[in-house]
């Protein structure tokens, strides 16, 4: 059987409820319509539906399994033809999600069922007024969403709804637009709706299979006349009005952005999107000349104000910029597909395009391109924990996977693998008093008397949920984490920049076979094996530094400081009880 | 539908009802069973960085423990109830969960104990409707806790959803009313008596349909559904609008408005 999902796609504000209103008239006898019932409502990114179609809770999955969920809904409503009048008619459903796909299973819009799309655009200057009434934005404000600065687009299972990316203005209509979308697009714009909505609609509702008589289209169209509709919500509310407004039906018309914005405001939006806004046919007002000079101006400004996760502190002597990690770096081998190196050389590449390389152990280059699904999503990951230790590796130093904590007149390494849970140790430390000096990257470097010394760095700290009720923040309130990662970035205190001697190595181990929290000691020919692990980052470090002088700055490692195993069951233990483990230090 | 869910796609959850015990498969996450009598077990792919606990518990709480109510033909009220101390009957809140789970925390601190979080089983006796204890864990956004300061337990290692402790009821009570509580919207008053057909009308929205409602058949349902609605809009209702920001004032009108309906025994 053939699709019959139909997206009614636009960015907020953009006219899509009317559509809604029209096609809902079409198929609804005028006695029964409802300003407040409304067909083709349920937009994707709400996954309440699990608990009516699964069973399932949704407040219980993961982040990805929110993702799947969704998919599995759009599908099963697509092949749900039990409960449709007319299999062959199409199922229309509202987003304001830019378009973009996905793994399979987690597609947020699936090709196999899909049968279209139509795109509703707007003239964006005139959305900036809608959008501000209704959102309870200022108008500068809003013009900075039009251009993709803020994001309402979380994943929040306890809400039950997945992403809702709109991105800029802009690339919402290219998103739709773009040759690779693999199902027909049809162009609707607001203002020929406006002017003669029976001539924009008809070939548009036969294109997805929605035969209609003229005269139904133009009953239909009188029911949902715009004045009728704010008369509606006058006289019986519409639930759908947001909390911030009085209203949702405002005016109805197209050009009311002359009086509402001032000059240098439409000059923005202007220069925002003057390209895709010839392309959809709207004249601009301004120069261009003059819109591409404002348009440079306010790039730069995005760009200067993104660019502070790329600042490292000065005492470690990086220079950091962005720019273009080469593919191949001459001469580089490549133990890993994803590492590259030579004697003066690091290079790592990362999923989604980004990438990091190192020269010398001192210049940085960074390349990365911000998601305009996450706006505020943190990189800083790249430079504050990649760049730092393969900088370090190259100045023949070692990189630690620890956070270090001052513990009473103790510089204690908490290491171990990845889900271990050194950051929620490391928090819990924090939350009983102890000051953490870093996170994740304990960078070490020995004396002549081969005591190891680490010099602490302000950085942020990666939070999953878990380490962040452990440190009493909201999860939620946080910036995520850049390219896929779902952690969010905390701040914490600067510990300065002072070297300090490390003391104790403490590795956290989930032991299967262990029955209670346990700290031992790890002596003689056991702990090179103990730290191995914890120092090759990946494999990475024996590559930059040489096999020689890895092994040697390992035994060195071994030989510094007190090496100590936090051994904890799979099930029945505590953080209190490894914070008291660590704490007590005596094993 | 007897299988829900993209069933054709091996990477997609979905929910078999044509076989015996119904089988839900979540890939990557784990499975579930249940019974015509409510028996119920999960089993949990294994993962290498979430414990298999975590899992195990999602399985329970988030699939297979609704189902296992519906199997024994109790139907699934949308949303939470909730009991004062001392009081022959409960009240339930209907709406979409952060709202009750804010209107939970708010009522737990002046003394409430919690029936059940979301989905409120309930069945009809002859002198009305009785809803039941579940003990599921009272499930809010970090962010809702937070304002609340609580420091919640996540559910998952990968989720903004966390576990908050509040004092639980673990009796059945009669519904002596059902109060929809939602976001209040300029101009909106706080709480709002609904009579008549208005009453009627929001009893449309309140028990969990699909799957979640017992002996699911295209024969029962249209039926079986308004004879539901009518005998949900006997009971008291009202819509409270709260202010998420603030709900003290919001919160407090619903807790007068419950008084007057427990001293009238409507």
């Amino acid at each position: 059987m053939s699709a019959r999902t139909v997206w009614l796609a636009s960015f907020p504000k953009s006219g899509n409820t009317w559509v809604r209103a029209i096609l809902t008239a079409l198929t609804t006898h005028e006695h029964l319509f409802a300003v407040n019932h409304l067909g083709s409502g349920s937009q994707p990114f709400a996954v309440s539906g699990a608990l009516n179609v699964l069973g399932l809770d949704p407040r219980w999955v993961a982040f990805d399994e929110a993702r799947a969920v969704r998919a599995a809904l759009i599908r099963d409503a697509d092949a749900d033809v039990e409960h449709a009048t007319d299999i062959a008619a199409p199922l229309v459903r509202k987003t304001h999600e830019r378009y973009r796909t996905g793994p399979p299973g987690r597609e947020p819009f699936p090709a196999d069922a899909t049968r279209a799309a139509i795109l509703i655009v707007r003239d964006p200057r005139d959305i900036v007024g809608s959008y501000s009434a209704f959102f309870g934005d200022s108008l500068d404000d809003t013009i900075g969403v039009l251009a993709g600065h803020q994001s309402r687009s979380r994943c929040r299972p306890s809400h039950w709804r997945t992403e809702q990316p709109w991105g800029s203005w802009s690339a919402h209509a290219r998103s739709w637009l773009g040759d690779d979308v693999p199902f027909p697009v049809h162009l609707i714009r607001y203002e020929d709706l406006l002017v003669d909505p029976a001539t924009a609609l008809v070939p548009v509702l036969a294109a997805i299979g929605m035969s209609v008589a003229p005269e139904a289209l133009d009953a239909a169209i009188e029911q949902a006349r715009f004045d009728r509709l704010k008369e509606a919500e006058a006289r019986t509310g519409f639930t759908e009005t947001s909390p911030m407004s009085r209203e949702f039906f405002r005016y109805g018309r197209a050009g009311g952005w002359r009086h509402e914005l001032t000059d240098d405001q439409v000059a923005a939006v202007e220069a925002d999107h003057a390209d895709t806004m010839l392309r959809l046919g709207y004249d601009v007002t301004h120069d261009e000349h003059a819109l591409d000079a404002l348009a440079r101006e306010r790039t730069e400004a995005r760009t200067a104000r993104a660019s502070r996760w790329l600042v490292l502190p000065d005492h470690l002597g990086l220079t950091v910029r962005e720019g273009v990690v080469p593919e191949d770096v001459p001469g580089a081998v490549r133990p890993r597909t994803w590492l590259q190196a030579t004697d003066r050389i690091a290079a790592v590449r990362f999923a989604g395009g980004a990438a990091v390389m190192v020269e010398d152990g001192r210049d940085v280059t960074v390349q990365w391109q911000p998601d305009p699904d996450q706006p505020d999503a943190d990189p800083s990951w790249l430079v504050q924990g990649w760049a730092v230790t393969l900088a370090a590796l190259q100045r023949g130093n070692l990189s630690l996977h620890a956070a270090s904590m001052e513990i009473g007149d103790e510089v204690v390494a908490i290491a171990g693998r990845r889900g271990a849970g050194k950051s929620t140790t490391a928090m819990g430390l924090r939350a009983r008093g102890h000051r953490l000096l870093v996170d994740d990257v304990t960078l070490i470097e020995f004396d002549d008397s081969g005591s190891a010394w680490t010099t602490p760095y302000s950085r942020n700290v990666h939070l999953l949920p878990d380490s962040a009720a452990a440190l009493g923040v909201d999860f939620a309130s946080l910036p995520m984490l850049a390219v896929g990662r779902d952690k969010a970035a905390f701040r914490p205190e600067d510990p300065g920049a002072a070297l300090r001697r490390i003391d104790r190595v403490v590795v956290l181990m989930p032991t299967p076979r262990a029955t209670a929290v346990t700290l031992r000691s790890v002596r003689g020919a056991d702990r090179i094996p103990a730290l191995i692990n914890h120092v090759s980052r990946d494999g990475i470090a024996p590559v930059v530094l040489g096999p020689q002088r890895y092994f040697t700055a390992l035994a060195k490692l071994a030989a510094a400081a007190q090496i100590q195993v936090v051994e904890r069951p799979q099930q029945g233990w505590s953080l209190d009880e490894v914070l008291d483990a660590i704490e007590a230090g005596d094993a | 539908m007897a299988v829900r869910g993209a069933a054709v796609w091996p990477e997609s959850p979905s929910l078999r009802r044509d076989v015996e015990p119904w089988t839900g498969h979540f890939p990557g996450l784990g499975r579930i069973e249940v019974w015509a009598d409510g028996r119920h077990s999960v089993t949990a792919e294994p993962d290498p960085v979430e414990p298999a606990a975590l899992r195990e518990r999602a399985l329970l709480h988030g699939w297979a423990e609704p189902l296992s109510w519906i199997r024994r033909g109790y139907h699934l009220f949308w949303g939470a109830g909730v009991i004062r101390s001392d009081e022959p009957t409960c009240l339930l809140l209907a709406g979409d969960p952060h709202d009750v789970g804010l209107t939970l925390m708010e009522l737990s601190a002046r003394g409430w104990r919690v029936l059940s979080d979301l989905l409120t089983p309930v069945t009809w006796d002859e002198e009305g409707l009785v809803a039941f204890p579940r003990a599921t864990p009272v499930a809010v956004s970090s962010t809702r806790a937070a304002r609340h300061g609580i420091t919640g337990t996540p559910l998952r290692r990968s989720t903004d959803t966390v576990e908050v402790a509040l004092p639980m009821h673990d009796r059945s009570a009669r519904v002596g009313a059902i109060a929809t509580v939602r976001p209040r919207k300029v101009g909106e008053v706080t709480l709002e008596s609904l009579f008549g057909h208005r009453r009627f009308e929001a009893a449309a929205a309140y028990l969990a349909s699909g799957v979640l409602w017992p002996g699911d058949t295209p024969e029962s349902g249209p039926r079986e559904r308004f004879a539901s609605q009518v005998r949900l809009s006997s009971l008291p209702a009202a819509r409270i609008g709260l202010d998420p920001g603030d709900p003290s004032a919001d919160i407090a009108s619903l807790v007068d408005w419950w008084s007057t309906q427990a001293a009238s025994g409507e």
